[in-house]
């Protein structure tokens, strides 16, 4: 299982990136926190990143339970919750007798 | 036609979906459905649609709105066609009659079949607390298996064809489909078919 927690960080080289996020703290009224505008933008680029087939893996993954659900849904987002819903309302749907649904 | 309103309750493109599988007239003979005016209309509208190009999606709504309103047409039926008041007009009044209809009676329906993923999601919000289960059209073809009315292979194609002709694309949308479904079709359908078969 993946840590999903926010003690883990993620560091990556910055040159003129770091300087404009400073400058924007500083001029910014009440600043900005770069930390949260970081988490907000990645999750976004990897959403975009994420084609049709990583999308798959990463869903099948999920369902075998080798992926936390707060992971899968940081990269398929709203599409999980759809999917989870459709899957419960049919598996809901096939638990009624069949037969109250034939013509007498 | 008969008034009643029976527990299963489908829009107009959840019926044309079915309509234009291999088991439409079993299907017809087999199960109890109910619809409303609104959808009627608009398989009408479809129906009318003057010479529509052979393969096109217009022939194909031509197609399944004629088998549909010749169902509901026909004098032996079961199937059941309720009136919803006020009568919703715009793009989206099929499924908005289902919506007035199920909420006004939630009682008589257990089940509530419609095409539009977005629909769907929109009526299980308004639906909440009510015992209905909101679905796409696939359902409709499980029942037929879920009472030994056709095999599994038959279920598992005309699955398939359902979600090829309504060109359900990507990994959503055949997921969805699928999603619930408690018939494992991969064993039973080759590679020619992976593109409408959940991935595994």
């Amino acid at each position: 299982m993946s840590d999903t927690g926010y003690d883990t960080t993620i560091q990556f080289r910055a040159g003129a990136e770091k300087a404009a996020a400073e400058l924007l703290d500083d001029i910014h009224l009440g600043g900005v926190n770069v930390s949260e505008l970081a988490r907000v933008g990645l999750v976004e680029m990897l959403r975009e990143s994420l084609d049709d087939d990583d999308a798959i893996a990463v869903y099948e993954r999920y369902s075998d339970g080798e992926i936390d659900a707060e992971v899968a849904r940081v990269l398929l987002g709203d599409k999980l919750d759809r999917i989870e819903e459709e899957q419960a309302a049919v598996e809901s749907a096939t638990e009624r007798d069949p037969e109250t649904f034939l013509a007498e | 036609m008969a008034a009643d309103r029976h527990p299963l309750l489908a829009d107009t493109s959840a019926l044309i979906a079915v309509a234009n599988t291999e088991l439409w007239e079993l299907l017809c003979e087999t199960l109890a459905v109910t619809t409303t005016n609104v959808c009627v209309a608009e398989c009408k509208r479809h129906a009318n649609t003057d010479y529509p190009a052979a393969g096109s999606r217009a022939a194909y709504l031509k197609q399944g709105s004629q088998r549909v309103l010749t169902q509901l047409q026909d004098d032996d039926t079961s199937w059941s066609v309720v009136t919803v008041v006020p009568r919703p007009h715009g793009p989206d009044a099929g499924e908005q009659s289902l919506r007035q209809e199920a909420a006004a009676h939630p009682d008589a329906y257990s089940v509530v079949s419609l095409l539009d993923g977005e629909g769907r999601r929109s009526i299980r919000r308004q639906l909440a607390g009510c015992d209905i289960d909101v679905v796409g059209p696939p359902y409709l073809l499980y029942l037929l298996f879920a009472t030994d009315h056709i095999s599994k292979a038959e279920f598992c194609r005309a699955t398939v064809e359902l979600i090829r002709t309504e060109g359900w694309t990507g990994y959503e949308a055949v997921k969805g489909a699928w999603a619930g479904i408690p018939v494992d079709c991969a064993d039973l359908l080759g590679d020619e078919y992976d593109d409408a078969l959940p991935p595994h």
